[in-house]
């Protein structure tokens, strides 16, 4: 994650310009081994990762590679692409940018050389147009299209607490019939992926990847309570965000693990040390829904002006709560699935997403919540019955014709002065 | 419903007042379940004797853009409007008269709406004023994974119903069910043909097929018939002549408003994607493949593999949406977008691809109530490019 040409970001820890560089060396190397003519995936966020990890098989994540867009301006451009295609550009920009980048034709421009032309595409049908988008890349691209089926807790009665159930117990906690579903999902794409690349499935290997990314998810978890119990907080969400998700696209591997490590190390120096993202914190602020990639310094910018820190997105929130499975003398595949199966609900679902906004809330001290292209009814009426303000915005943050930092700015500024400073004082 | 309409009978009063075909059979003792969505296999509803009525989202729910809607603004953002619509009409009583609500996975939007019913439900303040309600998640990848899982939840579906009607679960009445809502596809299929033929217009056929899917099925097949005999008749044995090019209309859902002001610009609506597909019945008026399977695995197959609606399709589906064209000799394809619908829009560039030689005009609709003239301009263009020789293969935004 990058920002190239928005507000950009004043570093605060010394690791992310690490995981940064990597990540350039990572791609330069992806490159060269697609060059060569191994396979390469593109996955959506809520793929099984692990299993490509597993097998070798070099894949990027359609929404890094979006918000890499994003952050170059190119936004505008490949949008551009996909109308003059035919294709729509009101709707899933996230997901459709890649294609727009493909339909232009131009890698002499596009973002670290371009993204190779993938060989396998992956998604669940999350969205209405999501399984057209994607056939329809893989039509101009020429890849496979491996769908995996997104399925709904049918249930009348939820269970709300699933940031403390669903690490150990999964298996009681989700609906069998859907840890069945993709269960089952995955055991066939994990044949279909030795066909398509000649490449073999070791459960030794994936038994590992899988302990790499639990590793991986206790570090975060470590780093979000960090954050969440220190005043002022020892760094702020611009921070976190590329801090946390550069390492969540290797997720599974040891470097991810030691990355996860090192941030957590480094905030805790920061703890130790009394360092702060803004020594005069007044006001902790909560980012909810997609982050400002191409802008990461928007999110600083009312340090200095409302000593107002963004202390919480979802990015560190998520990685801290929604990924942990453990399987000991469980079947490793099957905790794959019940890190997969409710994906989306976390963040989306009403009951749980309400619930889990206002834990982590309270946890974090949040006095005000910025939510941008979320329109959660129920995280805003909990939140706003607990005293904390919402400020609700309809945008879409990888499409660049639906906000402007100055508006951004004017509009948070006015939530700051006019709903969150009297909230605050009548605490 | 038009007074020239009125020989609809009782079609047209299902279509225009549909609690009043509910509260009648509440009268008799029956209860009634909203259908949303037609992803919500209705036949399970039937067979346990319960009567399934559509609540049509534009027709009866309207968009709801009244200041004094009982539904919390808050929730006009996170909900689609048919489903914002319905959720006012829920909480002021105006579907008062159905005892419980079935919502199908049509698109994501019916998902959160499902979620949204299902919090409010839970919560002290809203929860009184809701009706039961369930939720019809049957997947459309044309995958084996998929076809189990629908299976595990139809019976599961099922189960529900049967606890709603306070029956026991039958699959001879699911077989019972479902044969006669086939049946009723073929009559109308039948009233297809006459479309095409001009004898009735696209306007008059969905509402009967709105009509025969609130009346309980034998109430709808008679309607149903007499309507066709009434419409068959040759008019000094020649059918009339059409009024103006025939077009085929595709995107987003049919609404009956938008039908009406294409009709009276001249066009000729011979088909669209939104009608009731399938095999016809045999010879023993049973579906093709029912008696030798589950009515249940037969049900969960239909619709895994329906082509009704572009949400959650793929591409296949516009594959089949060129046949029909074709099939029904449009001369032209209206394809119409409604503001909420993200799918539609990514059919388009394919069916042009499979359409060469056909004209293809796009309208992204705007809001409610502002149809009238880009629907008129559109007609017109339509016209315009189906009067040029050679006008296939492009396509006109409007």
């Amino acid at each position: 994650m990058s920002e190239e040409r928005g507000i950009r970001r004043r570093p605060e820890l010394s690791c992310t310009a690490e995981f940064s560089r990597y990540q350039r060396e990572w791609f330069s190397e992806l490159r060269v081994r697609v060059g060569d003519g191994e396979p390469f995936a593109v996955l959506s966020a809520d793929s099984p990762h692990e299993i490509y990890r597993a097998m070798d098989i070099p894949y990027v994540v359609v929404q890094w590679w979006s918000s890499l867009i994003a952050a170059k301006q190119l936004g505008p451009r490949y949008l551009d692409a996909l109308e003059q295609a035919g294709y729509p550009t009101k709707h899933e920009q996230y997901n459709s940018l890649p294609l727009g980048e493909l339909l232009a034709g131009d890698p002499q421009t596009a973002p670290w050389g371009g993204l190779p032309r993938p060989t396998i595409l992956q998604a669940s049908p999350s969205s209405d147009s999501m399984r057209q988008l994607f056939e329809l890349w893989a039509r101009h691209s020429g890849a496979t299209f491996l769908p995996v089926e997104r399925s709904v807790d049918t249930r009348m009665r939820v269970p709300a607490q699933w940031w403390e159930e669903l690490p150990d117990r999964w298996e009681s906690f989700l609906p069998r019939e859907r840890l069945d579903l993709l269960s089952d999902e995955l055991k066939g794409l994990v044949r279909v992926l030795e066909t398509l690349t000649g490449r073999r499935f070791s459960e030794s290997r994936f038994t590992e990847v899988m302990h790499l990314a639990n590793e991986q998810a206790e570090h975060n978890r470590a780093t979000r309570d960090l954050v969440a119990g220190t005043r002022p907080a020892p760094v702020s969400a611009a921070e976190t965000m590329p801090a946390v998700m550069i390492p969540q696209w290797h997720r599974g591997s040891a470097w991810a693990r030691d990355a996860a490590q090192l941030l957590r190390e480094e905030v805790q120096q920061r703890v130790d040390a009394g360092q702060a993202a803004h020594r005069g914190e007044k006001l902790r602020l909560m980012w909810l829904g997609r982050g400002l990639w191409s802008s990461l310094g928007l999110y600083q910018h009312f340090q200095e002006t409302y000593d107002a820190v963004f202390v919480w997105s979802m990015y560190l929130g998520l990685a801290a709560d929604g990924y942990l499975r453990y399987f000991d003398g469980r079947d490793p595949l099957r905790a794959l699935a019940a890190r997969f199966v409710p994906v989306g609900e976390e963040l989306r679902m009403p009951t749980w997403s309400s619930a889990w906004h206002l834990k982590e809330a309270r946890l974090h001290a949040i006095d005000g919540v910025i939510s941008l292209g979320e329109d959660d009814f129920f995280s805003v009426r909990r939140l706003e019955a607990a005293g904390i303000p919402v400020l609700t915005i309809r945008a879409n943050n990888v499409d660049r014709r639906t906000w402007s930092e100055e508006d951004l700015i004017e509009q948070i500024g006015r939530f700051i002065e006019v709903r969150v400073l009297p909230a605050r004082d009548s605490r | 419903m038009p007074d020239d309409h009125a020989w609809l009978g009782q079609l047209g009063v299902a279509y225009d007042s549909p609690e009043v075909i509910a509260e009648r059979w509440r009268a008799g003792g029956g209860k009634v379940v909203g259908i949303f969505g037609r992803y919500a296999p209705r036949e399970l509803v039937t067979a346990v004797g319960m009567l399934p009525v559509p609540l049509d989202p534009v027709g009866l729910v309207g968009a709801d853009g009244r200041s004094d809607s009982a539904a919390p603004p808050g929730l006009r953002g996170e909900l689609s409007s048919d489903a914002f619509g319905l959720v006012a009409a829920l909480l002021d009583g105006r579907l008062g008269w159905i005892d419980a609500l079935l919502i199908g996975r049509d698109s994501e939007a019916h998902t959160k709406l499902f979620y949204v019913l299902r919090e409010m439900a839970a919560d002290a303040e809203f929860g009184a004023l809701l009706p039961p309600l369930a939720f019809s998640d049957v997947l459309r990848l044309p995958l084996r994974t998929s076809a189990v899982y629908n299976r595990i939840r139809l019976r599961e579906l099922a189960a529900v119903l049967a606890q709603w009607a306070e029956r026991e679960f039958d699959p001879v009445a699911v077989r019972q069910a479902i044969t006669e809502d086939v049946l009723i596809t073929h009559q109308l299929r039948s009233l297809r043909r006459l479309r095409a033929e001009g004898r009735i217009t696209a306007t008059e056929a969905l509402i009967a097929d709105v009509g025969v899917r609130t009346l309980p099925g034998a109430d709808a097949r008679s309607a149903l018939a007499a309507m066709l005999a009434a419409r068959s008749r040759p008019a000094e044995g020649h059918p009339p002549a059409l009024p103006g090019p025939c077009v085929f209309i595709t995107g987003s859902g049919p609404v009956t408003q938008v039908y009406s002001v294409l009709e009276e610009s001249g066009l000729v609506l011979v088909g669209d994607d939104h009608e009731s597909d399938g095999e016809p019945p045999g010879p023993d008026g049973e579906p093709a493949g029912l008696s030798s399977r589950d009515p249940i695995d037969w049900l969960a197959d239909h619709c895994q593999f329906s082509t009704i609606g572009a949400a959650r399709a793929g591409l296949d589906r516009v594959r089949h949406v060129a046949r029909r064209v074709t099939e029904t000799h449009a001369a032209g394809v209206l394809q119409l977008i409604l503001p909420e619908d993200e799918a539609s829009g990514w059919e388009l560039a394919e069916l042009v691809a499979l359409l060469p030689d056909t004209p293809v005009i796009s309208v992204e609709l705007a809001a409610e109530g502002e149809w009238g003239q880009q629907l008129r301009d559109a007609a017109a263009a339509l016209r315009a490019r189906i009067s040029r020789p050679g006008s296939g293969g492009e396509v006109l935004h409007v």
